[in-house]
């Protein structure tokens, strides 16, 4: 028992060692050279940083708003009402998750550009046309994209809290004459502050710090975009390293202030033995839930329906409906010298990572639940840090240790990315995976595998037979999970993956967009590939977990 | 079947002490009973007793041989969870089958003893269901059919039929008792419910805050509590004041010959079923307060004349008194114990 002990301790170690070289070392390294009075001066001073700082806190708040105001009234739908297609409406909420916003951003364009969809109706209209995306409409434009990209995450983690709301507690408020507003302001929110504090952080921190989709929209007036483009001249200037430790700062800063003002914690039990029973909604309003989750799915999938009639156009150009079309695209996606090597480079990346996230995920849920080990809070607090740690500083860090640290050289990222690449996809995943598993131990008693020991079970016996088959779809769920938001990375792609021959996916489908001429609809093809390579991936996520899918999206 | 020995055990959790130098010893093929208060450390020693915790001291016995340091699935215990623990991804066959392979017993034996321990729990028609389409006795059956399966050297009984309706549990210690009979099984049975523990134990041990606080025959525990605590435990008890003398106890109302053994007293216990009608020349006066009808029986509150001393009895059938009648009773010989007022 003791020597059984002594592993589970070892492998705890061997957890917390692995965050503190791929996590605390490289992040602190740049925080650590980026913390000069000077360097602080000239970003605070600098109009260009500040503005940029404003406008990702704007883009974060706004987006985090947008997604709250489309994905609350829909799970309270969902949550209490029986209406037609309640299942299927329910499953297309996922879809933004496979619609990479980086290249959705080239099917919004198409839409809402000068020489646009919405443009080419008004011209037929005889109206003069509007520069949706110039001016504050390129703000507007990221926000929408990002929240259409993000609901998904905020909708899960609500109705996940809204199925742990005892019903029991709302009948007693109207047992005690509390109106339905009542009830609902009194009862229901205060239950589900966790829940949106869980989803509201993860959107906040991604939309602050997302990268790929500004990019798209040439937006340079963003932090993040002014790390990216510091990169080059990083030897002459090294304010990317204050802006990098800025990021930092203002993602722990919005994750603090969420916390207070949404309060709660994870350990308020609310979930009775009452089982919600659905009402009906009377006439035709039972189409009306329907018809609210259908309008919010099209307009997530508007943009990536764009983008697969760019994929399938000859000519584009000012119309509503491609002028021509063409399979070409397509042909031209895969024959590019830069697509086939870069989903080669993807899938190795991704698998790799996605064994370590599960390895050390399965290892650190076990760690910190299961296991009891002292300091367990500690590991949990740990492996789940990296959501509130934005990729781009990840990778920034990564560049920073390679090249600062004498025993991280051999990692050198313009060498050869392989193995940081995989190593930040992985870091980056891993709560994900520990969320996952842990929901998965959390509903499987601890009894189950001491009743095996107790019939004569050795512990790995135990934990084979009884505990794996037990956990097994939350771990597997964990894992697709970790290689499809792998695949679809653009952060640490865009920064590490410096040579074309490792570039992945999305720097891939960069480039291409850069490509004047046919490149938007090349790199469109390219990203339709890539979503229906990640449709069936999901897919198989959501038909093995259903509901419990929500758990791996908190913190 | 083993003799078991619990030898001077101690754990703490943090710096609570949860059993504190507890020692006592179930013979081969006895059904032995933990009672006591929740968090008193029953399901602790239990938990102790199957490997999977480690006192902080002590040791533990099999027919004289230590086991303290054999790994849980080398000590051939075999437990009932208070939840059952049942594996919810087997079906019922699976879940005894497993628990006989890591046994080691394998092929026709196995299937053969599968057969046979769930006809002893009459659940042979339901051998290939999934556990969450059993209902909770049948769940309960199952649990028990996959410890008895086994055939362990000690089976543990963490408060099996907690989770079932009154009725059912009755039908079922009716059923552990004929199985640990017929199996000769030594068993620990750990509960809160005195029922239980009388309906089927051959011996009791209450425990109180880590120690066992006597521990003897279920009549034993009952009628001659050496405790006021214990006595209080156990059932409805009259506390009467007064003070040892020889072999007697004197109040204000009389002096009463002792019964049991403890003469170390701070007050004498009796059950309300102890004290029965008398006349005016053996019995002393007292008036009725209070007439309860409770179906089976009749409980009545009454006030002695002399000294004033409330006291409940409890009549079969219906009341023979009313409320502000004189009555005189009586102690039933050698029914009046002498009861310490602390542990």
């Amino acid at each position: 028992m003791k020597s059984r002990r002594l592993m589970q301790y070892l492998l705890g170690v061997a957890i917390v060692g692995f965050f503190v070289v791929f996590l605390v070392l490289p992040v602190g390294g740049v925080a650590a050279v980026g913390c000069q009075w000077q360097l602080m001066l000239e970003v605070f001073r600098d109009p260009v940083y500040m503005n940029g700082l404003f406008n990702s806190l704007k883009i974060a708040v706004t987006t985090t708003l947008l997604v709250g105001a489309m994905t609350l009234p829909l799970a309270l739908l969902y949550d209490r009402y029986r209406f037609p297609g309640r299942d299927a409406v329910n499953l297309a909420m996922f879809l933004p998750m496979i619609l990479p916003p980086f290249v959705g951003a080239l099917g919004f364009q198409q839409i809402f550009g000068y020489y646009g969809v919405v443009n080419a109706v008004l011209a037929d209209l005889g109206i003069a046309r509007v520069d949706f995306l110039g001016g504050s409409g390129r703000f507007w434009s990221i926000c929408v994209i990002e929240a259409l990209h993000l609901y998904p995450v905020f909708y899960l983690n609500l109705v996940t809290a809204l199925g742990n709301i005892d019903p029991a507690l709302e009948d007693a408020a109207a047992n005690s004459g509390a109106s339905p507003l009542q009830r609902f302001c009194h009862i229901t929110l205060p239950l589900l502050r966790p829940g949106m504090l869980a989803g509201g952080i993860l959107v906040l921190i991604w939309s602050f710090t997302e990268l790929g989709t500004p990019l798209m929209f040439n937006c340079t007036e963003l932090t993040a975009v002014q790390i990216f483009n510091g990169l080059t001249e990083l030897e002459s200037n090294p304010v990317p390293f204050t802006l990098v430790l800025v990021t930092l700062a203002v993602s722990l800063a919005l994750y603090l202030v969420s916390k207070k003002l949404l309060g709660g914690s994870r350990a308020v039990a609310v979930k009775g033995n009452n089982v919600r029973i659905l009402k009906d909604l009377p006439g035709f309003c039972r189409y009306l839930p329907t018809l609210a989750f259908g309008f919010v799915t099209l307009i997530a999938v508007l943009p990536h329906l764009a983008l697969v009639l760019i994929a399938f156009s000859r000519v584009y150009y000012q119309s509503v409906l491609p002028g021509q079309f063409t399979l070409a695209n397509f042909e031209e996606a895969l024959s590019n010298s830069l697509v086939l090597p870069s989903i080669g480079n993807s899938l190795r990346y991704s698998l790799l990572a996605t064994l370590i996230a599960m390895g050390i995920g399965v290892l650190a849920a076990l760690g910190a639940g299961r296991w009891q080990l002292k300091g367990g809070i500690l590991l949990d607090l740990l492996v789940m840090t990296p959501l509130a740690v934005p990729g781009i500083v990840v990778a920034f860090g990564y560049l920073f240790m390679s090249v600062r640290y004498h025993w991280a050289s051999g990692f050198n990222a313009l060498e050869n990315p392989f193995f940081l690449l995989a190593i930040a996809y992985a870091v980056r995943r891993i709560p994900f995976v520990v969320r996952a598993v842990a929901s998965g131990l959390e509903q499987t008693p601890a009894e189950l595998e001491e009743a095996a020991r107790n019939f004569g079970a050795s512990a790995s016996r135990a934990f084979l037979r009884i505990t794996l088959p037990l956990v097994g779809a939350n771990i597997l769920v964990g894992g697709l999970f970790a290689f499809s938001f792998s695949m679809l990375e653009v952060s640490d792609s865009l920064i590490l993956a410096q040579k074309s021959e490792f570039f992945p996916i999305s720097r891939a489908l960069y480039e291409l967009s850069q490509i004047i001429g046919s490149g938007n609809a090349v790199a469109a093809a390219f990203g339709v590939w890539t979503m229906l390579f990640l449709a069936a991936t999901l897919g198989a996520a959501t038909a093995l977990l259903g509901r419990r899918i929500g758990a791996v999206f908190k913190l | 079947m083993a003799r078991v020995t619990i030898e001077k055990i101690c754990k703490s959790y943090g710096k609570e002490p949860v059993l504190n130098d507890l020692s006592f010893e179930i013979a081969d093929g006895e059904i032995f009973f933990l009672l006591g208060a929740s968090g008193c450390g029953k399901s602790t020693l239990l938990r102790i007793l199957a490997g999977l915790l480690t006192p902080d001291a002590g040791h533990i016995l099999f027919d004289g041989e230590p086991i303290d340091a054999l790994p849980p699935e080398k000590r051939q215990t075999a437990m009932v969870f208070q939840n059952y623990a049942l594996w919810p991804h087997m079906t019922v066959r699976e879940n005894i089958a497993f628990a006989l392979r890591c046994a080691g017993k394998k092929g026709k034996e196995a299937d053969a003893r599968v057969c046979e321990v769930l006809e002893s729990v009459r659940l042979e028609n339901f051998a290939d269901r999934r556990i969450p389409a059993l209902s909770g006795g049948q769940q309960q059956r199952v649990a028990l059919a996959r410890a008895l399966a086994v055939r362990p050297k000690l089976l543990l009984l963490d408060e099996p039929l907690s989770n079932l309706d009154a009725r059912l549990r009755e039908t079922m210690r009716g059923e552990i008792r004929t199985i640990c009979r017929r199996e000769k099984l030594t068993a620990l049975y750990v509960t809160h419910d005195r029922q239980e523990a009388f309906s089927i134990g051959d011996r009791i041990a209450w425990m109180d805050r880590g120690v066992i606080g006597q521990s003897g025959r279920p009549e034993e525990l009952y009628y001659f509590p050496e405790s006021r605590a214990c006595a209080e435990f156990f059932g409805d008890a009259n506390f009467i004041s007064g003070k040892v003398s020889g072999e007697n106890w004197e109040t204000p109302f009389g002096s009463f010959p002792l019964g049991g053994k403890s003469r170390n007293a701070g007050c004498a216990m009796i059950r309300p079923e102890m004290i029965q009608f008398s006349d005016e020349k053996n019995g002393f006066p007292c008036r009725v307060k209070e007439v309860t009808f409770l179906g089976e029986s009749t409980q009545i509150g009454v006030e002695t004349q002399i000294g004033g001393v409330a006291l409940t009895l409890r009549e079969c059938g219906g009341a023979p008194c009313r409320a502000g009648e004189t009555v005189y009773l009586s102690f039933k010989e050698g029914q009046l114990v002498a009861v310490a007022e602390k542990r």
